[in-house]
């Protein structure tokens, strides 16, 4: 009897420790998390990639909106809207979004923790997100146009040209015409950099794991520079993560 | 490790428009790499000298990145990993430099994704908009791009300016010769010239100033002869002013024809014009009407005006030479008495607003 109990408690014991004790994830993955998964600054603690995969399908509903309008002022008030939600910073535009996330993957590829895949996948991942940059750029100089005009006619006509860059910067562009949609970095658009970084998570050894909200959420950069979790919720100098 | 990351950090609110913190002090935007610096080449000495020292390979990175040569840093850091296998400081340091070049390489890509903006933007507007401003924001970021100059013939043609339109097909074309649709479009313009220019030649009032002057074209065999009309047309319309300017404009062109000298002589006869251009002008007119004592008079104002003006002393030994002719035989036919008042010269000679350069247009 006494032994059953032991070999129980023991049982019991490699249990809890199999189950309830969970590792806590590379400081990488953490960071890789924050562009996937969540991160306490965004509208809904989402993460910073899939803020902008939502802003960019509200752009694109917006510019179409825009340019289905016949009178200027409510042209004007939609593309204002979808100007804002591309480049605004305070509300995560598209534009600040995708910066933020590509930054979190810097920010994982030069932890001391992470992978080779993670450190060589990094820059190559900020480089690709130029495109999508670049649409939202222009996006910002047709508004301010579009703001500037008195004709309805031009308004629209350069609206229509809006909803064409928010729909590549969600599907990609087929810019070389060679029948191939986001084939290239020039050419990307949210889809492709989602696949990319979905590539990146894939190739990871030891693997990702969707990480958890707490880790997610109180990782801070101590004023050496040195990540930890901030287990006693003291916060820290952590230069735009809190 | 703590200034790489505080210059990832500053990477986000620079490329957001907040160019702070310490990214600036490492990769600095568009810097040149300065390779041969004093402070590189003492610090190369010193690694040469114990090329086994770590220090003096992290102080050669250093003043690598300092002189903004990143590459050169990463090369020297990994040449360093041979003799110093598994050392973390090196392996931290690398990790930090490399860092510092995908940071320059994605400044790079951001001054790019701007200036490409303001390119599409620009080119957008010329095409679509026929905006001849954008179209010449475009042209100067990218001066000889033959896609731009394209979009701005085509904007200059719908604007009915075929001469500008063709002379800027023949820029697109030199950057691209083998075009199709420029080839198409300059003659085109070509086209919309001639239409232009027989407007011009045969029509009366404004509508005819309006073709002369689309059909104007910078170096063209017919400029003299555009200018002229327009001189014509202008005095037709009492407009003294640009008919002045036109009839100048040929006269420079072709020195010498009777018409546009009748002209410059009738627009400058009332001496409300005394600027030394339009003197010289009607030095030039004059001499070429054989008015020799009132060329040498024009011309000498002109020169004192403007004693640099070029020709100028040439037509005045001309004018002198002819004076002293008509001094010696005044009873030259078309020379009218000195005491004759110039309103009342332009009144008997018929130098009137009707009058016409001699050239057929």
């Amino acid at each position: 009897m006494k032994v059953a109990s032991i070999r129980l408690c023991i049982l019991l014991f490699t249990l809890a420790a199999a189950g309830c004790i969970s590792r806590p994830p590379s400081i990488a993955h953490v960071h890789l998390g924050h562009a996937l998964t969540g991160v306490h600054v965004t509208p809904n603690k989402q993460g910073y990639l899939l803020v902008a995969e939502k802003q960019a399908e509200e752009i694109f509903a917006l510019a179409q909106k825009a340019t289905q309008s016949s009178e200027l002022a409510k042209l004007k008030a939609d593309v204002a809207a979808a100007v804002k939600a591309t480049n605004s910073e305070n509300e995560f535009g598209l534009k600040h979004s995708l910066v933020m996330a590509a930054n979190h993957i810097s920010f994982a590829a030069t932890s001391p923790d992470a992978s080779l895949n993670v450190q060589q996948s990094a820059p190559e991942f900020a480089r690709d997100t130029v495109r999508v940059v670049e649409r939202c750029e222009l996006i910002g100089l047709l508004g301010k146009d579009i703001d500037a005009s008195s004709s309805v006619d031009e308004a629209r006509l350069l609206a229509g040209e809006i909803a064409s860059l928010a729909k590549a910067n969600i599907d990609g562009e087929d810019a070389d015409n060679d029948g191939a949609v986001g084939a290239k970095p020039p050419e990307f658009g949210m889809k492709q950099l989602r696949a990319q970084l979905d590539g990146i998570i894939s190739r990871e050894s030891p693997p990702y794991r969707t990480v958890d909200q707490w880790f997610l959420f109180n990782l801070v950069r101590l004023p050496n520079g040195v990540w930890v979790f901030d287990k006693l919720g003291r916060g820290g100098n952590i230069d735009g993560y809190k | 490790m703590r200034v790489l990351l505080s210059s990832l950090v500053s990477l986000a609110l620079l490329v957001s428009g907040t160019r702070v913190g310490l990214a600036q002090q490492h990769v600095h935007e568009g810097a040149l790499c300065q390779s041969t610096s004093p402070d590189v080449a003492s610090s190369r000495t010193a690694l040469a000298a114990s090329p086994s020292s770590l220090g003096a390979r992290f102080t050669l990175a250093d003043t690598l990145i300092e002189a903004n040569c990143y590459d050169e840093a990463v090369h020297t850091l990994e040449d360093g990993e041979a003799l110093h296998p598994r050392n973390s400081d090196l392996q931290a340091k690398l990790r930090t430099t490399r860092s510092l070049v995908s940071e320059q390489a994605y400044f790079a890509g951001k001054e790019q994704a701007e200036m490409a903006a303001k390119v599409s933007r620009n080119l957008l507007r010329c095409s679509k908009l026929g905006d001849l401003n954008a179209c010449d924001e475009a042209l100067k970021l990218k001066p000889n791009d033959a896609e731009i100059l394209l979009s701005k013939g085509d904007a200059l043609l719908k604007a009915s300016r075929p001469a500008e339109a063709e002379q800027t097909y023949r820029r697109a074309k030199q950057a691209a010769p083998d075009n199709a649709r420029i080839a198409t479009q300059l003659a085109a313009a070509q086209a919309q010239r001639q239409v232009s220019l027989s407007q011009c030649q045969k029509g009366s009032g404004e509508a005819a100033l309006a073709a002369c002057q689309s059909a104007l074209l910078r170096g063209a065999e017919d400029e003299f002869a555009i200018h002229a009309r327009m001189g014509a047309l202008n005095q037709q319309r009492n407009q003294a002013a640009p008919a002045l300017a036109s009839y100048i404009a040929a006269n420079a062109l072709k020195p010498g024809d009777r018409g546009v000298a009748l002209g410059i002589v009738a627009l400058t006869d009332s001496g409300s014009r005394n600027d030394a251009v339009s003197l010289a002008a009607r030095g030039s007119a004059l001499l070429t009407l054989k008015r020799g004592r009132e060329a040498l008079a024009a011309l000498r104002q002109a020169q004192s005006l403007a004693p640099a003006m070029p020709d100028l002393r040439a037509q005045i030994t001309q004018a002198q030479k002819l004076a002293a002719t008509q001094t010696a035989a005044p009873a030259v036919a078309s020379t009218p008495p000195a005491s004759v008042p110039s309103t009342q010269v332009a009144q008997k000679r018929s130098y009137s607003n009707d009058a016409q350069p001699s050239r057929s247009h």
